[in-house]
């Protein structure tokens, strides 16, 4: 299923980038993430756990970086399966920053694959969910770029 | 109660048994594999197709969604437990007599909706008949003539 | 699959306390017509499972003097379908009650459990929403309620926080005179909504809309009510046109998918017809008493 969502944010593309770049922040922002490591300069490993009713999986991602040029154009890969392979999730993602007037523009696309026991939804469902899911990142994220840089530190 | 297994004491077809089940064990499971009661039917496993029905404390429920740790004190009557050994309910009789069984996978569960339908109301209608069969899946697609033999069953063969 | 361990509290204090020591492995289970076939297809493993079926306050069923009805969770569909005492705009909740599933399914599955589990295609949300319901969840501290409409956070979420149990659905008395309906589509019997409408209606002697409430199911991540629309028909007589404008402003709101039951294109192109229906169907059940 493919994903594409944009949003604007009220601060410049620069700092948006830094943030997007910035695992720490990434943690914080993505629902269900609760952990993301750096591998090497291009890849990360990181856990997220997405709920569906009383499905609860939790996907070891890793997330590799294949193309990027500061600070309009990053495209990742990740892949990842629950412990037990319950489920299986590929994706590969595409995030485009545009200056705007009031600040940055983010566009992003997702492709993605779920088989095992969250395919079980169905596609239309699960688009559902992951666009639902995809508003609580922007909120998350919005939120921390419009706040005051000391804050964010 | 804590126990991984639980004692459960349950009357099938007439008769109490103990059983140690596992808190995730179904009644389906525990009527095929440890009473060797095979009419109840193994066929989805999802309360859908309604092969493994029995009757729960009177009433017809798909015995693959039941806990059996959860039935202690209950009573459940199984295809076996419907007529004395050797013998058959008029349901049973109108399904032979009406052709109404092909390869019979769902005639136990169909018998015993059929059953309840009959016991609550005597004389149903064809619509009651059909919403009383429409949680049981026929895959060789007899249902006319299922349906023509629960009419049949109610009415002693009158129509 | 694993051993769970299995409890069978006979309070909804004990039953709590199990449940929040547990965590994340535990699972309340009522009639098991969900989680058991979750079990079975191995979606779901349990570590703890804590059964609510020795608990007699969840089996009750009651009407406070004020007309407000208490339907325990634990009540079976087909008791809540056959409640003679669920009537006027209150059987909105026995009419999508007897409409779920089959009758074995409805002999097992019980109300708590359904709106727990909160499929979007499932029958109560939307009658609850019509009927203004409140839900009833224990807790740790204690009980709080839940309107219905703030209960459905969309695509199997609930207002139930993890620990907690639904304990019973409370409808307000219904204006004189309302009557409710639930009108659904399904591709065969026993199948969940393609789309579903429930409403509770009254009018005064003159014809005129005096209470309207109308919510859309399987139409979205949870039921869809849209006042914006039911004000079109609030207040003036319940005509064809009328029921078109509500019809086609609330399709505005509404967000189906596309799955192996129906595309979302034909989903929105059914709605109206079922909103059409159901205002026909509880017009004409009015009739003999206007």
């Amino acid at each position: 299923m493919r994903i594409e969502q944009s949003f604007t944010v009220g601060a410049p593309p620069d700092r948006v980038w830094s943030l997007i770049r910035d695992p720490q922040v990434m943690v914080g922002c993505v629902p269900g993430c609760d952990g993301i490591e750096q591998i090497d300069e291009t890849s990360y490993t990181a856990q997220v756990t997405v709920s569906v009713g009383p499905i609860k999986a939790r996907f070891n991602l890793v997330i590799e970086i294949t193309e990027e040029q500061a600070p309009t154009f990053i495209r990742t890969e990740s892949r990842g399966e629950e412990g037990s392979r319950a489920s299986m999730v590929k994706s590969v993602n595409e995030m485009r920053l545009a200056p705007v007037d009031d600040g940055t523009e983010v566009s992003y696309s997702a492709d993605v694959e779920i088989s095992g026991r969250l395919g079980r939804y169905g596609a239309g469902m699960m688009k559902k969910i992951a666009t639902k899911l995809a508003g609580k990142f922007e909120e998350s994220f919005r939120t921390l770029a419009e706040a005051p840089e000391e804050v964010v530190g | 109660m804590t126990t991984k297994t639980q004692d459960v004491t349950v009357t099938v077809n007439g008769a109490a048994r103990t059983l140690a089940c596992a808190g995730t064990t179904t009644l389906l499971t525990v009527l095929r594999d440890d009473l060797l009661l095979t009419g109840a039917k193994r066929g989805c496993n999802q309360g859908v197709c309604g092969a493994c029905t029995v009757l729960i404390d009177g009433r017809p429920m798909r015995s693959c969604l039941t806990l059996a740790a959860n039935l202690d004190g209950a009573e459940v009557t199984t295809v076996e437990g419907l007529a004395p050994r050797g013998e058959l309910t008029r349901v049973q009789e109108s399904l032979l007599k009406q052709n109404a069984v092909q390869c019979g996978f769902c005639t136990s569960g169909m018998v015993m909706v059929a059953h309840d339908l009959l016991q609550r109301s005597p004389d149903p209608d064809v619509e009651e008949v059909r919403d009383a069969l429409s949680g049981n899946l026929c895959r060789c697609s007899g249902y006319r003539a299922l349906v023509d033999a629960v009419i049949d069953a109610a009415t002693g063969g009158a129509a | 699959m694993m051993a769970a361990t299995f409890h069978k509290p006979a309070t909804v204090d004990d039953a709590v306390r199990v449940l929040t020591d547990a965590g994340e492995g535990g699972r309340p289970i009522s009639g098991g017509a969900t989680l058991v076939a979750m079990m079975n297809a191995k979606l779901v493993e349990p570590d703890v499972l804590v059964s609510l079926s020795a608990i007699a306050e969840l089996k009750d069923f009651g009407r406070a003097p004020d007309g407000t009805v208490r339907i325990g969770a634990m009540r079976r569909h087909r008791e809540t379908a056959f409640e003679s005492d669920l009537a006027g705009g209150q059987a909105v909740v026995a009419k999508a009650a007897s409409q779920i599933a089959n009758p074995p399914v409805r002999n097992m599955g019980t109300i708590g459990g359904s709106i727990s589990f909160a499929d979007p295609a499932a029958d109560y949300p939307p009658a609850l929403v019509a009927a203004d319901a409140t839900i009833e969840i224990a807790g740790p501290d204690g009980r709080r309620f839940v309107p219905a409409e703030e209960f459905f956070l969309g695509w199997y979420e609930t207002a139930v926080e993890p620990g907690e149990i639904v304990t019973a659905v409370l409808l307000p008395p219904a204006p004189d005179r309302a009557v409710g309906h639930y009108e659904k589509l399904c591709r065969v019997a026993g199948d969940f909504a393609l789309a579903s409408v429930a409403l509770v209606l009254a009018l005064d002697g003159a014809g005129t809309v005096t209470h309207l409430r109308l919510a859309v199911g399987g139409c979205g991540g949870g039921p869809v009510r849209c006042p914006e629309a039911e004000a079109l028909v609030v207040g003036a007589v319940p005509s064809a046109e009328r029921i078109a404008a509500l019809a086609e402003r609330l399709v505005e709101d509404l967000d189906p998918v596309d799955d192996s039951r129906g595309s979302a294109e034909y989903r929105l192109q059914i709605v109206p017809r079922l909103i059409a229906k159901a205002f026909e169907e509880a017009l004409t059940e009015m009739e003999p008493a206007r």
